[in-house]
């Protein structure tokens, strides 16, 4: 998981085109837009944080490093 | 034999109701949690005559569960034997999940 990587989608692209990408990527199908991401469950990954943090600034009128905290908060509360 | 989601309300009697128990543990922020979950499914159909019990566990919200295979890295399964840890692997690999599972014969 890449941090860039996620902010560059947040910035770039709309909840529409990334839960757009999410149903490619599941039915294994080409997103309309690049997803980096060294094999299909790393770019998934990326596309579910841009989500997870798109609907978190736009639910708690919150900013991008605030929600990049919460997010990563849920990562690391998983695997600790 | 389908897979049994379980948390940590029944994780623990799951583990003592059935002799052989793997379990697959992911998180809904987990990209190659969710592209293993089909072949989970498959590994578990195909199994169903080895007496396998093939549990999920949401590694985020059931911290005991979670903690008692010392989830590290996801998608992680552990294979347990008479309610005992046996084994487990961090992978997303279908081969690496099989042969953690076949420590239980």
């Amino acid at each position: 998981m890449k941090m860039p990587v996620i902010k560059r989608l947040v910035e770039t692209q709309t909840l529409e085109a990334l839960v757009a990408a999410e149903e490619a990527l599941l039915e294994e199908q080409a997103p309309a837009f690049e997803v980096e991401g060294e094999d299909e469950g790393e770019k998934l990954t990326h596309v579910f944080a841009a989500i997870f943090i798109r609907n978190h600034m736009q639910d708690h009128g919150s900013e991008f490093k605030d929600a990049l905290r919460e997010y990563t908060k849920k990562v690391r509360v998983s695997i600790s | 034999m389908p897979v049994t989601k379980a948390t940590d309300a029944d994780f623990q009697n799951l583990l003592e109701a059935n002799d052989k128990v793997v379990v697959k543990y992911y998180a809904d922020w987990c990209g190659n949690c969710r592209l293993f979950s089909p072949k989970f499914k498959r590994m578990a159909e195909a199994m169903q005559e080895q007496g396998i019990k093939f549990l999920d566990v949401n590694a985020e919200t059931s911290p005991e569960a979670r903690k008692l295979a010392s989830v590290t890295n996801l998608p992680f399964f552990a294979v347990f034997r008479n309610g005992e840890l046996l084994d487990t692997v961090a992978a997303s690999k279908e081969e690496a999940v099989a042969a953690l599972i076949s420590r239980l014969n």
